[in-house]
C-alpha cells in the first residue's frame, strides 16, 4: 500500500522525481480541503464507446483547467465534475497482428493482452470485476453488465479473436467474459430481482417464499451433479452454483425495494435513441436503489458499424472511423463523438440530480469513459480517450490532466481502486502504481 | 437399412412410452440394471450402455423386444468435450417442444457469441451468474404461460390427483415432465424432491413451482454427459446423451418421445437405427433448427437481423424484405435435407425462391409478385444458386456499398475453408481513393506490395459479385462505369461472371471438405484437433462417395466415433 499512504507531493518532489512533465501542478498541490468529511466513492460505472474518437475535436486544449472541446461540449452542465486525460495509452490493447478492436476492447478494463483464439479465451480480470469481487455480498447483485448492441450470431468478429472479446468488457476471471444485457425489460427484472414493484408487500413476500423453495430444489440438483462431473465441466457447474447462491441471497435479503418501488418496467424500446435512454435510466435505477455497485456499459460493441441517420451522418460508425482522410467522413465521426458525449453527459446529470446522503449519487460514483482504440483510422492504442467523472471529494473536477505520451491507463485504474478503498498497488500489465497528480490528497 | 424390431414397436406407439405410467416400470428396470452392472458407482440411473444380458429384462419390463447383439467393442479414443449450455435458440425450441408454449424472453437473452463460426461451440459459452438470474425470470414466465394455456396445461395433467392419495398421480405428472426437460428419466429421489413442491390442494401453483425449478435446474440449462469410465478413457455415450446430441444437432431442441424410447431400450447406438433417425429427423419440421442453427450461421443468414441499410439509398430494404431474404435462403438450403441431392447444386441451381417482398429486387413484373413463395427460373436473371441470393449479398456488404472484400472472404472462409492470413497492421489506414468502381479502387490497393499477395487471391472472387449491390439487386454499372465481373483465379481458371465462378467453386475439392468440416464442428461443438483428422477424412470420403448428399454426410457424422463416444474428463 505504499502509494496509498503517500502524502501530498511537494512541488520540489515532483520536479525531482522527473514525472512531472506536463502535470497540472496547481491541482496536485491544492490543499486536501474536503478530505476530512469525505464520502469515499463506493460505486463504479465503466462506460465504453466503440471505435475510438477523432482526437482533434475530442481532446481539450492543453490547459489544466478544463476547456471543453467541440466533441465534449455537451458535458458543459457537469463540466466541474469531470476530468479529461490526455497522453494516456493502453499498450496491452495492441495486438501483434490486426485485431485491434477485439484486443483493445478486451484490454479496455483489463489492461492486458488478449490471447488470439476463437476457443481458448484469456485476458485478465477487469477493473469493475476486481471491485465487485472486493465488495461481494454488499448488494443483491455483485455487478451488472449492460449494453445497447447484442451482436449477430454469425461469422467471425475479428481476425482470429473470439466474438466474446468484441462484446464483453467485464471479465470475472482471465478466462470468463461476462455477457451483457441489452434488453431493458430483462435488465429491469434482473435489477429488481424479479420483484414486482406494483405488487403489495404481502404478495412480494409470498413470492419470495416460493422462490426459496424452488431454489432449494435447484440447489439439491446442483449438489447431485457435483460428484458426477470431471474437471472441465465442474468449472461450469461451480459458476452456476455462484449464480444460484446469488439468487438465494436476493430472496433472503430483507424485504423492501426502497426507492425502487417507484420504478415501472420499461417497454420495448422503439428505436436506438429510446434504447440508450432506457439503459441510462436503468443504470441510475440500479445505483439509486443500491442493487449493485459495479456496472459496466457498452454503448456499442467493438467495431460497431451502427448508422446514425438521426444525426444526418451517412455511413456506419466503424466504416467512418476508417475515413482515409475523407473530410465528409471525418465530419460525420465528430458528430458521432459529440452525440456519444451527450449520452454520457445525460447519465452524469441524472446521477447528479439524484440526492444521496448529504450529496448526490454522482459524488459517490466513480464514472469512467473509454474506448478500444485512440484513433480509429490508424488503430492506435495511445492517446486514448479517457474521461473520469464523480468522486469529486477525491479528485475534484473541471480538470484536464495532460500526461507524457504513453502513460499507462492501468495506472489510472490503480488510482480508482485505491479511491474505492482497495489496497491494490498494481493493475494489469503496466499499471505499476497510481497515476500521479490525480488525487487531491495524495 | 434394417429397422430394429424394437424401433418399429416404438414407432407404432409414438409418445406412449415415456410420458405414461410405462415409464415408471422402465425406470425400475433401469435401476435394477444398475445394480446388476455396477461399474463406477455413478451409474445407478444411466448405465454405460444397455448391451448387457440384463437388456432382455428391460425389454420384458417395457414390452419391447430388442435384438441381441455381440459383446460391445471397446470404444476408440476420442478428444475430450465440455458440457454445452443451451443457446437462446435451443432454449426456445426446447421449451416449445416439451411444454408447448413460447419462451418469449429468449428473444431478449444476451446474444450467444459464436466461436469457430458456431454458437454451439462450448468454449464460446463461458459460465455466468447473470445468466442464472435470467434463467430464473424466464422459467417463471414460462411456468405461468404453461398453466395459463389450456392445451399446455391439459398436456401436463395426465391425471387428477385423488385427494386421499395424491402422490401417485403427482408422480405421474412430474416424471414425464422431468424426463422431457432433462432428456433422461429422473431418479426416484429427484421425482420425490419435485413432487414435494406441490401442495395437492393448490395443484396449479404447485406445478408452477415444479416447472420453474425444472427449467432453472442445471439439468435443463446444460447438457451434461455422464462419464462412465476412468478419467482419460473413452467410452460409448449412454443412449440418452446420444439422443440429446442427435436432437440438438438436427433440431436444436430436445429429443422427442421416439428418441427417448429408443434410448430407453438401448437401441440408439445401432448404426442402422442412427441412419434411420437422421432421415426421420431431417424430414421433420423441427429440422428448421438445423436450417437456422447450422446453415443460418454457416451461410450467414442468421446475421440479417443486424444488417442496416440506408433508407434513402435502398428504399426497397425493410424488415419485411429482410425476413423474405432469410426465408429464401432457408428454402434453398432445405432442399438438400432429403436424400439424393448433390450439394454442389447449392451453388449451381438455376432457380430461386421469391415472394412479393423479393419480387422488386428481381425486377419481376407485378403479376408475378405473389405473397406466397414461388420458384422462379433464374435463366433470364444472370443469377445462379446461393452466391446470388439477395440475403447473402446483403450480409456481405457495407451499409452504403457492396464489399468485394467481404464477399471474397466468405467464399474463401465459409465455402473453401481456406482463410487468408490477417492483413498487415498498416492495412487499417487506407489511402484516399478517387476510383469510381470497386475494381479500380482494389487495383490501387494491390499496388501496395504488402497488400498484393492476399488481394490477388481475394479480389477476383469478390469482384465477381459486383453486379449485386448492397441489398443484392442487379446493377449494370457503378458511378456511370460499366461493371466488369470477369476474372481469373490464381490457378489460372478464367470466368466471365459469378455464374461461371460458381461452377469452378462447385468442383473445387475444397468445397466438400469444407462443408464436412463445418458440419462436424457444429455437431461436436468443439474445435477439431489432430486426433479427429482420420475421422474427418472418412466422413469426407463417404460424403463424396455419396455424390455430396448432405443427408449422407449427416449420417456419417452421427455414426462417427467422436459423435458416439465420450472421453471421461480428468477428475476435478
Amino acid at each position: 500500500m505504499k502509494s496509498a499512504t503517500r502524502r501530498g507531493l511537494s512541488r520540489r518532489a515532483l520536479l525531482a522525481g522527473g514525472v512531472a512533465l506536463g502535470l497540472p501542478f496547481l491541482d496536485v498541490m491544492r490543499p486536501r480541503a474536503r478530505a476530512a468529511e469525505a464520502v469515499r466513492p463506493r460505486r463504479l460505472l465503466c462506460y465504453f464507446v466503440p471505435n475510438g474518437v477523432r482526437g482533434d475535436a475530442w481532446f481539450p486544449a492543453p490547459d489544466p483547467e478544463l476547456q471543453l472541446s467541440p466533441s465534449l461540449a455537451a458535458l458543459a452542465p457537469v463540466k466541474d465534475r469531470v476530468i479529461v486525460f490526455s497522453g494516456v495509452a493502453n499498450t496491452p490493447g495492441m495486438p501483434e497482428l490486426p485485431g485491434s478492436h477485439a484486443s483493445g476492447t478486451a484490454a479496455f478494463l483489463t489492461a492486458r493482452k488478449a490471447r488470439r483464439s476463437e476457443v481458448d479465451l484469456h485476458v485478465g480480470v477487469s477493473l469493475d470485476q476486481r471491485y465487485a469481487a472486493a465488495i461481494a455480498g454488499a448488494t443483491p447483485l455483485a455487478s451488472l453488465q449492460l449494453g445497447c448492441e447484442g451482436g449477430g450470431s454469425f461469422g467471425a468478429c475479428d481476425i482470429g479473436f473470439a466474438c466474446a472479446y468484441h462484446r464483453s468488457i467485464s471479465w470475472s476471471s482471465p478466462t470468463t467474459p461476462l455477457p451483457k444485457l441489452t434488453s431493458p425489460r430483462l435488465a429491469f427484472d434482473v435489477i429488481l430481482a424479479g420483484d414486482d414493484p406494483s405488487a403489495s408487500a404481502a404478495a412480494r413476500a409470498a413470492r419470495r417464499a416460493t422462490r426459496r423453495s424452488v431454489l432449494d430444489v435447484v440447489l439439491a440438483d446442483v449438489h447431485d451433479l457435483e460428484g458426477d462431473l470431471g474437471a472441465a465441466d465442474r468449472v461450469r457447474l461451480d459458476a452456476y452454483l455462484v449464480g444460484v447462491r446469488e439468487l438465494e441471497r436476493q430472496v433472503d435479503a430483507p424485504a423492501g425495494l426502497g426507492a425502487c418501488t417507484a420504478a415501472s418496467p420499461p417497454d420495448e424500446p422503439a428505436d436506438f435513441l429510446a434504447h440508450v435512454d432506457m439503459m441510462t435510466e436503468l443504470m441510475v435505477l440500479a445505483l439509486t436503489c443500491d442493487r449493485t455497485r459495479a456496472i459496466s456499459f457498452m454503448l456499442g460493441n467493438a467495431a460497431s458499424n451502427r448508422a446514425f441517420p438521426f444525426l444526418g451522418v451517412e455511413g456506419g460508425h466503424h466504416d467512418l472511423s476508417h475515413h482515409a482522410g475523407d473530410a465528409v467522413k471525418i465530419a460525420g465521426l465528430r458528430k458521432v463523438d459529440a452525440w456519444q458525449a451527450a449520452q454520457f453527459a445525460r447519465l452524469l446529470q441524472r446521477l447528479a440530480d439524484t440526492p444521496e446522503g448529504d450529496g448526490d449519487l454522482l459524488r459517490s460514483t466513480v464514472v469512467l469513459l473509454g474506448s478500444d482504440v485512440g484513433d480509429g483510422n490508424a488503430h492506435t492504442h495511445r492517446d486514448m480517450p479517457v474521461l473520469l467523472a464523480g468522486g469529486d471529494d477525491l479528485w475534484g473536477g473541471g480538470r484536464h490532466l495532460v500526461y507524457e505520451t504513453g502513460t499507462p491507463l492501468a495506472r489510472l485504474y490503480v488510482s480508482i481502486l485505491q479511491a474505492l478503498g482497495l489496497p491494490d498497488t498494481s493493475f494489469g500489465e503496466d499499471g505499476d502504481g497510481p497515476l500521479p497528480g490525480l488525487r487531491l490528497d495524495a | 437399412m434394417r429397422p430394429a424390431t424394437g424401433l418399429r414397436h416404438a414407432r407404432a406407439q409414438p409418445g406412449a412410452l415415456v410420458p405414461n405410467a410405462g415409464a415408471i416400470g422402465l425406470r425400475g428396470a433401469r435401476a435394477r440394471l444398475g445394480t446388476l452392472a455396477p461399474t463406477t458407482g455413478r451409474t445407478d440411473r444411466r448405465p454405460a450402455r444397455a448391451r448387457l444380458g440384463a437388456l432382455t429384462m428391460i425389454a420384458a419390463a417395457t414390452g419391447l423386444l430388442a435384438c441381441t447383439q455381440d459383446p460391445e467393442p471397446a470404444a476408440p479414443p476420442v478428444p475430450e468435450a465440455m458440457a454445452r449450455r443451451l443457446t437462446a435458440f435451443e432454449y426456445a425450441n426446447t421449451v416449445r417442444d416439451i411444454l408447448g408454449v413460447e419462451a418469449a424472453l429468449t428473444r431478449e437473452f444476451p446474444a450467444d457469441p459464436p466461436a469457430l463460426g458456431f454458437d454451439t461451440v462450448a468454449a464460446s459459452q463461458p459460465p455466468s451468474a447473470l445468466l442464472v438470474q435470467i434463467f430464473q425470470h424466464s422459467a417463471e414466465s414460462i411456468a405461468a404461460a404453461t398453466l395459463a394455456s389450456e392445451s399446455a396445461r391439459a398436456a401436463l395433467m395426465v391425471c387428477t390427483p385423488d385427494p386421499a392419495d395424491p402422490t401417485s398421480c403427482l408422480r405421474a405428472i412430474v416424471e414425464p415432465l422431468l424426463t422431457r426437460a432433462w432428456r433422461r428419466p429422473p431418479t426416484d429421489g429427484e421425482i420425490g424432491r419435485y413432487v414435494a413442491l406441490v401442495d395437492p390442494a393448490e395443484l396449479d401453483s404447485g406445478l408452477r413451482l415444479v416447472i420453474e425449478a425444472a427449467l432453472l435446474s442445471p439439468h435443463f440449462t446444460f447438457r451434461w454427459e455422464h462419464d462412465a469410465g476412468a478419467p482419460g478413457e473413452s467410452h460409448w455415450l449412454d443412449d440418452y446423451a446420444l439422443a440429446a446430441r442427435l436432437s440438438y444437432f438436427l433440431w436444436s431442441s430436445a429429443p422427442d418421445d421416439e428418441l427417448l424410447a429408443l434410448a430407453a431400450v438401448g437401441e440408439l447406438q445401432s448404426e442402422p437405427v442412427l441412419a434411420e433417425q437422421v432421415e426421420r429427423m431431417l424430414a421433420d419440421p423441427r429440422s428448421a433448427g438445423f436450417v437456422d442453427g447450422f446453415a443460418g450461421q454457416w451461410l450467414y443468414f442468421r446475421g440479417l437481423d443486424d444488417i442496416f441499410r440506408d433508407a434513402h439509398r435502398y428504399p426497397r430494404y425493410d424488415d419485411a424484405v429482410r425476413e423474405s431474404m432469410r426465408e429464401a435462403m432457408r428454402r434453398r438450403f432445405r432442399e438438400f435435407l432429403v436424400p439424393g441431392r448433390d450439394l454442389r447444386d447449392l451453388l449451381l441451381d438455376t432457380h430461386a425462391h421469391v415472394d412479393a417482398e423479393l419480387a422488386a429486387l428481381y425486377y419481376l413484373p407485378d403479376e408475378l409478385a405473389v405473397d406466397e413463395f414461388t420458384r422462379i427460373d433464374l435463366g433470364p436473371h444472370k443469377r445462379r444458386g446461393l452466391l446470388t441470393e439477395p440475403g447473402l449479398m446483403t450480409v456481405l456488404a457495407y451499409p452504403f456499398a457492396s464489399s468485394p472484400t467481404r464477399r471474397g472472404r466468405f467464399v474463401l472462409e465459409q465455402l473453401l475453408c481456406s482463410p487468408l492470413p490477417p492483413p498487415p497492421p498498416e492495412a487499417a489506414t487506407q489511402a484516399e481513393s478517387d476510383a469510381s468502381t470497386a475494381r479500380e479502387r482494389l487495383a490501387q490497393h494491390r499496388a501496395d506490395p504488402a497488400c498484393a499477395g492476399c488481394h490477388a487471391i481475394l479480389d477476383p472472387i469478390g469482384l465477381a459479385f459486383e453486379h449485386f449491390d448492397a441489398v443484392g439487386a442487379w446493377r449494370g454499372s457503378e458511378h456511370g462505369e460499366l461493371i466488369d465481373a470477369s476474372g481469373e483465379l490464381p490457378t489460372g481458371e478464367p470466368f466471365s461472371d459469378v455464374r461461371e465462378l460458381a461452377e469452378i467453386l462447385a468442383d473445387d475439392p475444397r468445397f466438400p471438405r469444407c462443408v464436412a468440416t463445418k458440419v462436424l464442428t457444429y455437431a461436436l461443438g468443439r474445435p477439431l484437433v489432430a486426433e479427429d483428422q482420420p475421422v474427418l477424412e472418412d466422413i469426407i470420403k463417404n460424403f463424396i462417395a455419396a455424390d455430396r448428399d448432405l443427408v449422407a454426410l449427416v449420417v456419417a457424422v452421427v455414426q462417427s466415433d467422436p459423435f458416439r463416444i465420450r472421453r471421461a474428463q480428468e477428475a476435478p
